[in-house]
């Protein structure tokens, strides 16, 4: 929790102030429990306020932080409460922050690659992703999703979009490619849902689960593979439908992961990272 | 003063239409639409059959501009490939595909929006691709014009002037002395079609949203401009600023400047209490120039089609037709309103996609003195 690097990391261009503001703060963990939730950054790019105050030695944030935590760790012992055992978790997870935050400073970054990557949030997210990977981080999410829920003016979006995904994409493989980090990386391209074939009247496209595609490159994964494919008009699958067992199965195997390891949770039935018969992909396993 | 329109005709076309181009003496109207472009004639008499659309020839993608040019008997259109196209009228009737007869590139991405002046001398064709030009995702200025003037006889490039992507619309005074277009941004701006000079340049934030909410980039911009019959003012229309870009629910809206003023002057808009939501892509002036039509999208509220006071600025008419609309024009007598545009697009059936576009026309009901 209190590591210089935290593990996972959510970069979001809207971290918060949104409509969906209650459901990026509730518990992306699970079960797991909110410490195992994302570190999460946007906006900004730096992770704010994480210097002492003017006048507060070391010394003094050390005691203050010791009479925190042990009246902290009696409240949680008296009320035997897994949720304030998250919540206590947080100040752990702070301390990491603040010997992470420099981190997360883009500025520290190379000119050269804030303008390739960027100028917008998405591009600097995917550097800062880089960046994360490179120093030790082993999950990092870069949210880009809702500027492509094209509900309405898809072209008009889309326009953007594309060439901007498509550009990042080409310089974050490639940079993973040049610093040997693509064989031990696994980048993933994905949203949980894919377009209506067809246009709404609001010159939009809408939620259409039937069928649709991700993209992966990196380790475990065959270069240059496609497997799947719609019909005609992309109205549904017509070869090889993978479900997202399946997909986890691939995800884990290319990690080098075990996808069938199970988790015990006290007061929980066993979880399966994925059920026994899902089989990963063979086709795009190296 | 209350004006009332009755629906004539409706037409089915396969799929959506983004302009109109009518020649009257003859009852034919062209469509420019998503897959091609199509010819429709109108049979004259009370109980003539109804028209049917007749596909005559296509871009490779999107056709977004159709006009007539009678002096040469030509039909040109302008599409998302970038292109125009010339056909000449004097092709058969019974050949479906009319092959053009001049193809010119006139820009690197999607030619949005095309514009010919009245005295068929210019065309105005406008383009520009939106992408991130700084943190917050303004545009990046593009590396060719976004705007440029075409001599209308040869489709030869005459002028090309600068406006950030994407420049959405484009149009045209009624003495083809000035164009003016808008964009992405809330840009406006006003050039002298013999010289290409800019004689005005504004910026409206009335039209753009920023996602707060959803996107952290611009959404919107100015989907229509129009000069008034005098030439005095120029017209915008599009949809007020959206707190969830994605909702498409901003006001529907038009404002009024007066262009020739330094600096440019904002001199009416449409009044909040008489809008609805929803994205207005279309202004249609009336040829008695009292007047004009805003139409486009209902997401909320009573109409799609407004009908204003020029004077007042009053709605004095409105309509609920059941489709966006892309394109409004009058008839020459002012009698008819012609409608393009379409329905969100039906799920396909039995492997194929029913037609979603229409064209619908509407007798215009003037108040009894």
């Amino acid at each position: 929790m209190d590591s210089p690097v935290p593990q996972f990391v959510l970069l979001d261009p809207c971290p918060e102030g949104n409509e969906f503001k209650s459901f990026k703060a509730a518990n992306w963990a699970g079960w797991l429990g909110a410490e195992y939730g994302p570190v999460r950054v946007g906006g900004k790019y730096k992770i704010e306020d994480t210097e002492l105050p003017a006048g507060l030695s070391d010394a003094d944030h050390s005691d203050r932080e010791a009479v925190r935590s042990f009246l902290s760790k009696k409240f949680e012992n008296d009320h035997r409460s897994a949720v304030i055992g998250s919540y206590n978790a947080v100040y752990e997870r702070v301390k990491g922050l603040m010997k992470a935050a420099p981190l997360f400073d883009l500025q520290s970054l190379p000119e050269a690659d804030r303008e390739k990557y960027g100028p917008g949030t998405f591009g600097m997210h995917a550097l800062l992703a880089r960046h994360l990977i490179e120093n030790g981080s082993t999950f990092v999410m870069v949210a880009n999703g809702m500027p492509w829920d094209c509900h309405v003016l898809n072209h008009e979006t889309h326009q953007m979009l594309v060439p901007e995904l498509d550009r990042v994409v080409f310089h974050l493989i490639h940079d993973l490619e040049e610093r040997g980090m693509l064989d031990d990386t696994l980048v993933l391209i994905m949203g949980e849902f894919g377009r209506t074939p067809w246009l709404n009247e609001a010159r939009g496209r809408d939620h259409f689960p039937n069928a649709w595609s991700l993209a992966m490159a990196g380790c475990g994964i065959k270069k240059g593979v496609v497997y799947g494919a719609t019909d005609e008009n992309g109205m549904a699958v017509s070869e090889n439908p993978v479900d997202q067992r399946r997909l986890f199965a691939t995800i884990y195997t290319a990690l080098g992961l075990d996808p069938y390891e199970t988790y015990n949770l006290p007061d929980f039935p066993t979880f399966h990272r994925v059920e026994k018969e899902a089989a990963p992909i063979a086709d795009l396993l190296a | 003063m209350s004006i009332e329109l009755e629906r004539k005709q409706r037409i089915s076309f396969p799929m959506g239409i983004l302009d109109l181009a009518i020649e009257e003496s003859t009852g034919t109207l062209f469509a420019a639409c998503m897959d091609g472009i199509y010819r429709c004639v109108f049979p004259k008499g009370e109980d003539a059959p109804k028209p049917q659309p007749v596909k005559i020839g296509s871009h490779t993608s999107y056709v977004s501009g159709v006009a007539i040019r009678k002096e040469c008997n030509s039909l040109i259109t302008a599409s998302y490939d970038g292109t125009i196209h010339y056909r000449s009228l004097q092709a058969e009737p019974s050949e479906e595909e009319w092959s053009p007869k001049l193809e010119k590139k006139v820009h690197g991405f999607w030619a949005w929006d095309m514009a010919l002046s009245p005295d068929e001398k210019w065309i105005a064709t406008v383009s520009g691709q939106y992408l991130a030009g700084s943190e917050d995702y303004e545009p990046l200025a593009s590396d060719e014009p976004t705007v440029k003037i075409l001599d209308a006889a040869t489709g030869k490039i005459v002028h090309g002037m600068n406006m950030l992507p994407s420049v959405h619309c484009v149009a045209i005074d009624a003495s083809s002395r000035y164009v003016a277009a808008g964009n992405l941004i809330g840009d406006l701006a006003v050039w002298e079609l013999a010289t290409g000079k800019e004689l005005a340049r504004w910026r409206t934030p009335s039209f753009s949203s920023w996602g707060v909410i959803k996107s952290h980039c611009y959404i919107g911009g100015i989907f229509s401009v129009a000069f008034s019959p005098d030439g005095e003012t120029l017209y915008a229309a599009g949809m007020g600023e959206m707190v969830d870009p994605m909702a498409g629910n901003g006001k529907q809206r038009w404002q009024k400047f007066a262009w020739r003023k330094n600096p440019v002057e904002k001199v009416a808009q449409s009044k909040d209490d008489q809008t609805g939501e929803g994205l207005m892509e279309t202004l249609a002036w009336h040829p008695q120039g009292h007047l004009f039509v805003m139409a486009g999208r209902l997401r909320g509220g009573n109409w799609n089609l407004g009908i204003f006071d020029v004077q007042t600025g009053e709605l004095v008419g409105q309509a609920k037709t059941g489709m966006r609309i892309t394109q409004a024009r009058f008839s020459q007598d002012g009698e008819t309103l012609y409608l393009a545009g379409m329905q969100g697009q039906p799920q396909p059936k039995e492997g194929k996609f029913p037609a979603f576009g229409y064209l619908e026309t509407y007798r215009i009901k003037h108040p009894v003195a």
